[in-house]
């Protein structure tokens, strides 16, 4: 088991967020993660990877527990968070970027190596390493913030929402490199408003309602689901 | 105004430029990272003042010796008083600021019981006049412009250049996304706090030879490090740069054809300004 987060509330002031939600994730999968707007998608990554505290419940992450101890502590034992909108830094170069992706690492010769397989998945980032991230396009922002949260050398990406705001063909090349990315061994846990491409994408699926897991089962069990149907496929 | 004044008027702006870039760089720099307005920065510029006069002046050590601890001294202080006063303030802005006003206070009046409320004379490191054509500059004067600028660019190296200056400006525009990369916002807010008062306290020594020192000599320069961020842009040390040229050489020429008063009415006219018709700053966003 590589992350597991068990009965977590968590609290914005007097609002539930997070009403005691419990997720699996073996080493190697992909688990989707959808629902509305609201549902607590976003509130559950934040609390994986520390920006946020849990109020009870916890999550395990490669046998130890990571709930109260911080993102930068997260950070270092394996977990990239590519939080929703990018979140590059604007006034700093793509190559500058990347950099702060290795900050935790120490291993001169690894990020070397680390920063060569980000620019062979991306080729793009090299050609434009000097270049602003601000000025980068969608798509290339995008390219620009996983290829960062990969220069932590992760076990496990949480990807907030990578498709939004995405031309159709820059979707499936950021979901071929998702498959890409997978297939080297890291877990990824996929929020996405796209349905049809988390569920593909992914082997097994959870529908977030209102702070509360509604449904979960493997991709082809929910893509048969009449409410998961109705709800996201327009049936 | 004859070549002589002229020439007089435009060294005596780049010394004050240079004093006005060192402290307006600390200032935006922890505006920057931590979002709050230190009221205090003025403050900590005087105790920079009265470093000198005690290590160099008082003790007798080498000048440039006393400069360097000095800034260590002093920005060592600014960590300590982060770590104890703002960090459990946990990135609440106003309070941080209302604080800081506090430590203002308090700063000066810990001066004014500890050194003594009446001005002071700081010995300079080199005596003498330097003439340029038919123009005098005081070597004491003089000798700020080149101790500035290696100041400057050794900031300017440190952010662009080190991990930890790129984490600062990670931190800056995003600390959240900062924060994911596994830098400590934390600790780099207390850094900036730092780095800050040392730059704050070099602007002081070294201005302390050329003027009187006193407890009291902080609030007009935290007033030229606000209105310098605010034609520069908050956030950005190159705003502060050129915005402390600008206002150098404006109080410069301000002071030897208006009068000093006049000179002061002048910067804040610019900042009047800058805020109406570039609010964000010159190299604001």
């Amino acid at each position: 088991m590589l992350l597991s987060v068990s009965d977590v509330k968590v609290q914005y002031g007097k609002v539930e967020a997070l009403k005691g939600v419990s997720l699996d994730l073996m080493a190697g999968d992909i688990v989707a993660l959808v629902g509305a707007n609201g549902a607590g998608k976003t509130t559950l990554l934040n609390t994986i990877s520390g920006l946020k505290n849990a109020s009870s419940g916890e999550i395990w992450f490669t046998g130890k527990r990571i709930d109260r101890v911080g993102p930068a502590q997260v950070v270092k034992l394996g977990i990239g968070h590519i939080p929703e909108g990018r979140r590059v830094f604007p006034n700093m170069t793509v190559l500058e970027n990347l950099m702060m992706g290795a900050y935790s690492r120490r291993d001169r010769a690894a990020i070397k190596q680390s920063l060569s397989a980000v620019y062979d998945y991306f080729p793009v980032l090299v050609e434009r390493r000097q270049q602003l991230a601000g000025t980068l396009s969608g798509g290339e922002q995008q390219m620009l913030a996983i290829g960062r949260a990969l220069m932590s050398k992760p076990k496990l990406l949480l990807m907030d929402e990578p498709s939004l705001g995405l031309a159709p063909r820059m979707v499936e090349q950021i979901a071929g490199i998702i498959t890409s990315i997978n297939k080297e061994g890291v877990g990824i846990v996929l929020v996405e408003q796209n349905v049809p491409l988390a569920l593909k994408l992914a082997t097994r699926g959870y529908v977030m309602v209102t702070g509360q897991i509604l449904l979960q089962g493997s991709s082809d069990e929910l893509l048969r689901n009449e409410e998961v149907k109705k709800a996201f496929l327009g049936a | 105004m004859t070549t002589t004044e002229l020439l007089q008027t435009l060294l005596n702006g780049l010394m004050l430029a240079s004093i006005y870039i060192l402290i307006a760089s600390g200032f935006t720099l922890i505006y920057g990272i931590m979002h709050i307005v230190n009221f205090a920065h003025g403050e900590i510029y005087m105790l920079g003042s009265f470093a000198i006069y005690y290590f160099s002046t008082q003790y007798g050590l080498n000048y440039f010796l006393a400069l360097v601890l000095a800034m260590l001294l002093i920005g060592v202080l600014g960590i300590i008083l982060e770590r104890a006063l703002f960090l459990p303030l946990q990135a609440a802005h106003l309070p941080q600021v209302i604080l800081s006003l506090g430590l203002a206070m308090t700063l000066q009046g810990f001066a004014s019981v500890a050194f003594g409320t009446d001005d002071k004379s700081v010995t300079g490191p080199f005596t003498g006049v330097i003439r340029f054509g038919g123009a005098a500059i005081s070597m004491e004067r003089l000798i700020i412009i080149p101790i500035s600028l290696a100041i400057i660019a050794g900031l300017f190296a440190f952010v662009k250049w080190t991990s930890t200056g790129q984490a600062m400006r990670a931190v800056a525009q995003d600390p959240e996304a900062a924060a994911l990369q596994g830098i400590s916002v934390a600790f780099i807010s207390c850094l900036a706090f730092g780095v800050g008062s040392a730059l704050a306290a070099a602007s002081g020594a070294l201005i302390a030879p050329v003027f009187f020192i006193s407890p009291f000599m902080g609030g007009l320069a935290v007033m030229k490090a606000f209105i310098i961020i605010c034609i520069g842009g908050v956030g950005s040390i190159s705003g502060a740069a050129v915005g402390g040229l600008i206002l150098g050489f404006v109080d410069s020429f301000g002071a030897t054809l208006f009068g000093g008063s006049v000179a002061h009415v002048l910067g804040f006219s610019i900042l009047i300004l800058i805020l109406l018709y570039r609010p964000q700053g010159l190299f604001g966003r």
